[in-house]
């Protein structure tokens, strides 16, 4: 594992702002359907839909992929990886939802090869399709020497964030609202965590039906601003 | 001598027919301690092509999971059977086990008279393990009934499709929580419910449906949920798909095409209405996946 400098706390920040350009803000990840047929209607709602998105889909399937990635590129471990990378785009419920976490993934590591912090030279030809986010979070991870416990905290972080900006934008709530959903989630987050570190390998997993439903419906959805 | 029931049920669970002795109960004591409590059941079957026609070449079972023999209503080259679950229900301590082959250029069609129940556990989950191999140039049409998990139940369900090349796969599945016409809900049961497409040892989709004492997630007020998959699939397969479902108060499907796989997926308050949804997507799908009409098994208009 690498070891935190005194600066890796700014590159967390960094890395998790909404500023860094991958795009994190087109992307609602079904909300964006569930305002569209009103099962997010309002705070509360949004506090249930995006408790079950930390709680199943980041802690159990992203975060525990996140922890594996980020050893298995300390290792050097390629075909790891690529198997890791491979089960995390096919945990991908819908063509959005994989389009969403691919095209992220795709702009981090094209970010970081123009920074010049990334090695990418092990990239497979066509390897390409499978560079899920937590993927190219996992580079980010070893190229900006982060600590890896609260790296895992500020993925969460940024992806949570991301859903209440974007419920507060389509419910519409005021931005107090908003605020105070997240100082609640960020009791959460590092248990969610930990726990996320604890699974076996064969506990990874979190289908939730309702998001893979409203998903597909987003697909064809008449009038959108987000592109899942 | 027949072994004391594998596990305390509730009296919504059906008595056991006594002719139901585990396996295990024929084995030495010493080679039974540290074995699940519950009856051990095994089946594998192979389908095979033989000039143009498909034949059921293995059937070998052990435990309450059965076969009959195959039906051709649509002639020799598809083989549709009918898989038999232990009909009294499946309790905690059970493993069962269903091992299947779809050799090259095979056709093989899977369906059940019934729903899959899951009944009650104290401790110990239940078991339920299905893999199919499907192999280059063949065709395997998996379309079993619901399966019902009641109040309490305990489970692992694991199915696996490998296909090789260009196999092809059309299935689906449905699962129901509890029973909501009598108002009976899940309890604290808890699940792990997997599905898995892989090509040439290459993920496609992994499902994973996890219920953790009873919390269930996902689902808002819904006590149910299903997926179609159906490999193969384009543009105008997907446009075919949406054309037969319909959402409503209570039911709520979409469908996406990922990559070249149409998935399907709903929730609604019961299995029914899926059910029939499904059906009419396989209807309208095979011609284009399979590249046959639509001939529904028997079994379904009984």
């Amino acid at each position: 594992m690498t070891s935190p400098t005194p600066s890796s706390f700014l590159r967390l920040l960094q890395l998790s702002s909404p500023t860094l350009p991958i795009g994190a803000f087109a992307y609602s990840q079904g909300l964006e359907a569930a305002v569209e047929s009103q099962v997010v209607t309002d705070e509360a709602s949004l506090g249930h839909w995006t408790s079950e998105q930390l709680e199943f889909s980041l802690g159990r399937v992203d975060l525990p992929m996140l922890w594996r990635l980020v050893d298995a590129v300390a290792r050097g471990q390629h075909e790891r990886e690529f198997e890791l990378a491979a089960r995390l785009v096919a945990m991908r419920e819908t063509r959005e939802l994989r389009e969403d976490d691919l095209q992220r993934g795709r702009a981090l590591m094209e970010l970081l090869g123009a920074l010049g912090g990334a090695s990418t030279s092990h990239r497979a030809p066509g390897e390409w399709a499978a560079w899920p986010f937590a993927r190219a979070t996992a580079h980010a991870i070893r190229a900006w020497k982060l600590p890896v416990r609260e790296a895992l905290s500020a993925y969460a972080w940024s992806s949570i964030e991301n859903q209440i900006v974007a419920g507060v934008k389509l419910i519409p709530l005021g931005q107090v609202a908003g605020q105070r959903l997240l100082l609640a989630f960020a009791d959460r987050i590092p248990e969610i965590c930990d726990a996320s570190i604890a699974l076996e390998d064969d506990e990874i997993g979190g289908t939730l039906p309702m998001v893979a439903v409203l998903s597909s419906q987003h697909e064809t959805q008449y009038s959108r601003l987000f592109r899942s | 001598m027949l072994e004391p029931s594998p596990a305390a049920e509730p009296s919504t669970a059906p008595a056991r027919p006594s002719d139901r002795r585990p396996v295990s109960a024929s084995l030495p004591a010493w080679a039974r301690a540290g074995r699940a409590r519950g009856w051990q059941a095994e089946l594998e079957l192979a389908f095979e092509a033989r000039a143009g026609k498909t034949r059921l070449t293995r059937k070998r079972h052990r435990g309450p999971l059965r076969v009959q023999r195959a039906f051709y209503p649509e002639g020799a080259t598809v083989s549709h059977v009918y898989l038999l679950h232990p009909p009294a229900g499946i309790v905690g301590g059970d493993d069962l086990r269903i091992r299947l082959t779809v050799a090259e250029r095979a056709h093989a069609l899977l369906t059940s008279p019934g729903a899959t129940r899951f009944y009650y556990a104290r401790d110990e989950a239940a078991c339920l393990q299905q893999v199919a191999r499907v192999c280059a140039g063949s065709t395997l049409e998996w379309l079993p009934m619901e399966t019902l998990f009641m109040r309490g139940a305990r489970a692992r369900v694991m199915t696996k499709v490998e296909l090789e090349k260009d196999a092809v796969f059309i299935g689906w599945d449905i699962q129901g929580f509890g029973r909501p016409a009598l108002g009976e809900d899940f309890g604290r049961g808890s699940l792990d419910v997997r599905l898995d497409l892989h090509r040439d040892g290459h993920p496609l989709l992994l499902d994973c449906f996890r219920v953790e004492a009873g919390r269930i997630p996902g689902l808002g007020d819904a006590a149910a949920s299903a997926t179609f998959l159906a490999t193969g699939a384009d543009a105008r397969a997907l446009e075919r798909a949406r054309s037969c479902l319909s959402n409503s108060d209570t039911v709520r499907v979409g469908a996406s095409l990922i990559d070249d796989v149409l998935v399907v997926r709903g929730i609604a308050h019961r299995c029914e209405p899926l059910l029939e949804q499904w059906k009419a997507v396989w209807h309208r799908i095979r011609p284009l996946t399979v590249g046959r009409d639509a001939s529904p098994p028997r079994i379904w208009h009984t």
